[in-house]
């Protein structure tokens, strides 16, 4: 074999070695018994349940132990889906968009039964009365997979074009609408929603579900299908522990409010607008018909992934656009939930 | 005229010290007093043991440098400042290689603000006379060792200053192509005759090219010796080993030497 | 050997110092030297393909070269598009990094006080982490194309400033020298001289600073832009398109590898001297 040859063969030997040791690292790491819970925030009344749950020792009860890492701009179901935490808070829409493309993620638990967020825009623009008013302006946005179609498509039942300029901005999305410098952004009603009153910038909200947009839940606790497939008892405990502290945020939104405060020293340097926050979730946001935290339904699923997936904008793990809807009950499941 | 009417160039009396590195030592006496003339059409050539300060006169002459004490000047005009009288052509060719060869020679025109058409028409006549016809074009860097010094002669001939300094200009060439040059500089100067003062470290060259020769003492530097040079001219290779020639040699080699020792005993 | 009768030496008894490549293989050459380093890159690309495929790893995760190929050519008018908006910022944030740079040398070069105040301030903005920079320019100064032509500014000043000043002072003493002996003011000296001999160490710095520009601005374009490749990557990252944010980053580096090629086809048009200076010393 020639040199050049030889060399050659050695690059790519140790490339696949490199590559190797790489994704096996990303993989199954952190001990056997530590279940790794993954924010998609910094800390807020979303994971008001989470604390509680950890304050008040029910996964301790349950014989688990929970670690919390820490909020990092990575997608929590991409870090699910490689096996660097076992559970995380996602969203409806990105879960469908991460499963969709193949990702092995599942909702577990629905903390919120309902759209929490809202089209926001200074209440002092008189000129911005309602979605159609929208087109033209500037939409201060997150780069979330769906954002877009779904304010589009809410504008458009409104009666205007779906017509609008899209800055990323990430976090400093209220900020910019807060200065004037964008136009409207979206905005977790009970957190930014409270935020901007205590602020002195108060703002008015277009629910999508007042537009004929279908409802969704506002978070989703996603879960790594294959552990949940491998480890299914402690699957239950995690989730039903998890969902006992759902349940007492619903029950006593101060004392979770508290909580959430402690186990977060500094975090919060508006502890107002923590009670008062999860004052509202419990309020209109988390309990089902029934009263239960934590439960989902196929309808709901197929309403608003059913959307994702007309749009045209789910694709499968080859890269390409989906052409048959999936089977949305694939994607959530209510079996770990405490019987009622 | 008497002689001393016809002297154009006056140095008199300079002495400069240099402070040294280190507090307590005392300043180095490089120049003692140094004094001599040059006159119109002259071919003068300064020697003198390393370090005796031969390169600290042309700067006081160009204008560089100021002495303690004593002056340069011309005569004529009573004392005028010579920098602007003096072309200087330093130890190094200096061509600037991110210019052609033409460039490079109009660079003191330039300075003075004769427009780039003009200096180079200038410039360009001289060329052939300085064998570097063909060459106007091209980098410095094309150029060898033996052209470059007359690229850089050329240089400083155009600015058509009455005096030039040449500072050992073929110090840094090969014996053959040196004694080449020697005989071209001579052919030339003697086609031209500016007003020449030359730093050499050679002394056949410097019987050979000058009309006088001044010999610098170790520091602090005086005129030790004087001697004329007068051999006629013009003056081919041949003459090199004419007796006449190695009389004078001699004479100037041994001043030289005994200086030379002295310089190294002083020296710390 | 005998001169003619005005003086001339005869052009033939002095020969050229050799030039260096003919022009005819110096093609070839450039090709044959690039060689190794193609091997390496496609022994690499290829381990990456054979780990994927053997490995099963979902294209989430890693995806493998083909991959990323394909989907990036199949999105390649979104990339590109994208590209543009980047390049567009690349260029305009180097321009103002770089006109700043010169102006600032020179008058440095000037001013010894100037100097002792000024360079630590060169130095500290260097040193100005960008992570933290960049959200704030978007708050002072809105999401437009003037933070991220900031930010590529801010990245990429140092190195020519520091490339020009030292390119000033390293010019030779003695041709300065030569240049006051003419009676040179210190403008004419500065322009003869120390400006012409700064020029290859800036060209130097000038190829460091542009391989610094493209990624400051994608990276100022991922914390708050309507276009570019930096929110072209957060978005597909979003989506899970890994296959898509790496074929991102490939066009990043084609790009940020053609602007360094290109510093080599100006500085043979603006200095050309200093690299035949270099070919002529090697041989």
């Amino acid at each position: 074999m020639s040199g050049r040859l030889r060399r050659a063969f050695a690059v790519m030997a140790t490339t696949v070695a490199a590559l190797s040791l790489l994704t096996a690292c990303g993989s199954g790491g952190g001990s056997d018994q530590t279940i790794r819970f993954a924010l998609d925030w910094t800390p807020n009344t979303n994971h008001a349940g989470l604390y509680v749950a950890l304050q008040r020792g029910y996964f301790a009860d349950a014989g688990l132990d929970v670690q919390v890492l820490p909020y990092n701009n990575t997608s929590v179901d991409t870090m699910i889906d490689a096996g660097n935490a076992e559970f995380g808070i996602s969203t409806h829409n990105s879960s469908t968009f991460a499963r969709a493309s193949g990702a092995q993620v599942k909702s577990v638990l629905a903390p919120l039964q309902h759209w929490a967020t809202g089209i926001g825009v200074r209440a002092d623009r008189a000129d911005l009365a309602s979605p159609k008013d929208l087109d033209g302006k500037t939409y201060a946005g997150f780069g979330d997979p769906g954002e877009r179609e779904a304010l589009q498509q809410v504008i458009r039942n409104d009666g205007g074009r779906g017509d609008f300029t899209s800055v990323v901005l990430g976090s400093s999305a209220y900020e910019a609408v807060y200065s004037g410098k964008a136009d409207f952004t979206v905005s977790y009603l009970a957190w930014e929603g409270i935020e901007a009153e205590h602020h002195g910038t108060p703002m008015r909200y277009f629910r999508y579900t007042d537009f004929g947009f279908p409802d969704s839940y506002a978070i989703v606790i996603d879960a790594n299908e294959g552990w949940l497939a491998q480890n299914p008892d402690r699957a239950a405990k995690f989730v039903q522990a998890l969902q006992r502290g759902y349940q007492f945020a619903a029950d006593n939104p101060d004392a979770a409010a508290q909580d959430l405060i402690t186990a977060n020293p500094g975090a919060f340097t508006d502890e107002k607008l923590v009670f008062e926050s999860q004052r509202m979730l419990a309020e209109q946001f988390m309990k089902d018909a029934q009263g239960t935290v934590g439960t989902q339904t196929v309808e709901q699923w197929s309403a608003n992934s059913g959307f994702l997936y007309r749009s045209g904008l789910l694709t499968g793990p080859d890269g390409k656009p989906l052409t048959t809807e999936p089977d949305w009950s694939t994607y959530f499941t209510d079996e770990y939930l405490a019987d009622r | 005229m008497t002689d001393a009417e016809r002297d154009r160039i006056v140095v008199d009396s300079l002495t400069k010290s240099f402070p040294q590195p280190g507090r307590r030592s005392p300043d180095l006496a490089v120049l003692g007093g140094v004094s001599f003339t040059v006159r119109s059409g002259e071919f003068v050539t300064v020697i003198g043991p390393s370090g005796c300060g031969k390169s600290t006169v042309f700067n006081m002459l160009a204008g560089l440098e100021s002495p303690d004490s004593g002056s340069v000047g011309f005569r004529a005009a009573d004392g005028e400042d010579t920098a602007s009288h003096c072309a200087y052509m330093p130890q190094k060719d200096l061509l600037f290689p991110w210019r052609s060869v033409l460039d490079n020679t109009i660079l003191g025109l330039r300075v003075q603000g004769v427009p780039k058409a003009e200096a180079r028409r200038r410039a360009r006549a001289l060329f052939p006379v300085f064998g570097l016809s063909g060459f106007e074009d091209a980098r410095p860097s094309q150029l060898s060792g033996g052209m470059r010094q007359r690229a850089a002669l050329l240089r400083t001939v155009v600015q058509e200053r009455e005096l030039l300094l040449l500072d050992e200009p073929f110090g840094a060439l090969d014996s053959l192509t040196r004694t080449e040059m020697q005989s071209w500089l001579q052919e030339v100067w003697q086609r031209y005759r500016w007003m020449v003062l030359m730093i050499t470290h050679d002394v056949r060259e410097a019987v050979y090219l000058s009309d006088r020769v001044i010999v610098l003492s170790a520091r602090p530097a005086t005129v030790r010796h004087e001697l004329r040079i007068d051999l006629p001219r013009p003056r081919g290779l041949s003459m090199i080993t004419a007796p006449e020639f190695v009389a004078l040699e001699e004479e100037l080699l041994a001043i030289l030497h005994e200086e030379s020792r002295r310089a190294l005993t002083e020296q710390r | 050997m005998s001169t003619s009768p005005t003086g001339e030496l005869p052009v033939a008894a002095s020969s050229p110092a050799p030039t260096g490549d003919d022009g005819g293989t110096a093609r070839w050459a450039g090709i044959r030297w690039a060689i190794p380093s193609f091997v390496t890159v496609a022994a690499l690309v290829a381990g990456w393909q054979v780990y994927v495929t053997s490995s099963g790893v979902r294209p989430q995760v890693l995806p493998s070269p083909l991959r990323v190929v394909q989907q990036g050519w199949a999105h390649r008018d979104e990339i590109l598009s994208h590209a543009a908006t980047t390049l567009q910022v690349t260029l305009a944030g180097f321009a103002v990094s770089l006109t700043l740079a010169w102006v600032l040398a020179v008058i440095v070069d000037f001013s010894p006080w100037l100097r002792r105040a000024l360079v630590p301030l060169f130095v500290a903005s260097q040193t100005v982490p960008i992570v933290a920079i960049a959200p704030l320019m978007i708050i002072w100064f809105g999401f437009g194309l003037l933070p991220k032509i900031l930010v590529v500014a801010l990245v990429t000043f140092f190195p020519m400033a520091i490339g020009l000043i030292e390119g000033f002072a390293a010019a030779d003493r003695d041709a300065g020298a030569l240049l006051r002996s003419m009676g040179a003011s210190r403008w004419q000296e500065f322009r003869y001289v120390r400006l012409p001999s700064a020029l290859p160490r800036f060209f130097t710095a000038l190829r460091i600073g542009i391989t610094y520009a493209v990624v400051g601005a994608v990276f100022a374009e991922y914390v708050g832009a309507s276009a570019g490749l930096g929110i072209y990557m957060s978005l597909q990252k979003n989506s899970f398109r890994t296959d898509l944010v790496l074929a991102a980053v490939l066009v990043t580096a084609l790009l940020s590898i053609a602007l360094y090629l290109s510093t080599f086809a100006i500085e043979r048009l603006v200095a050309p001297w200093s690299r035949a200076q270099n070919r002529s010393r090697r041989d």
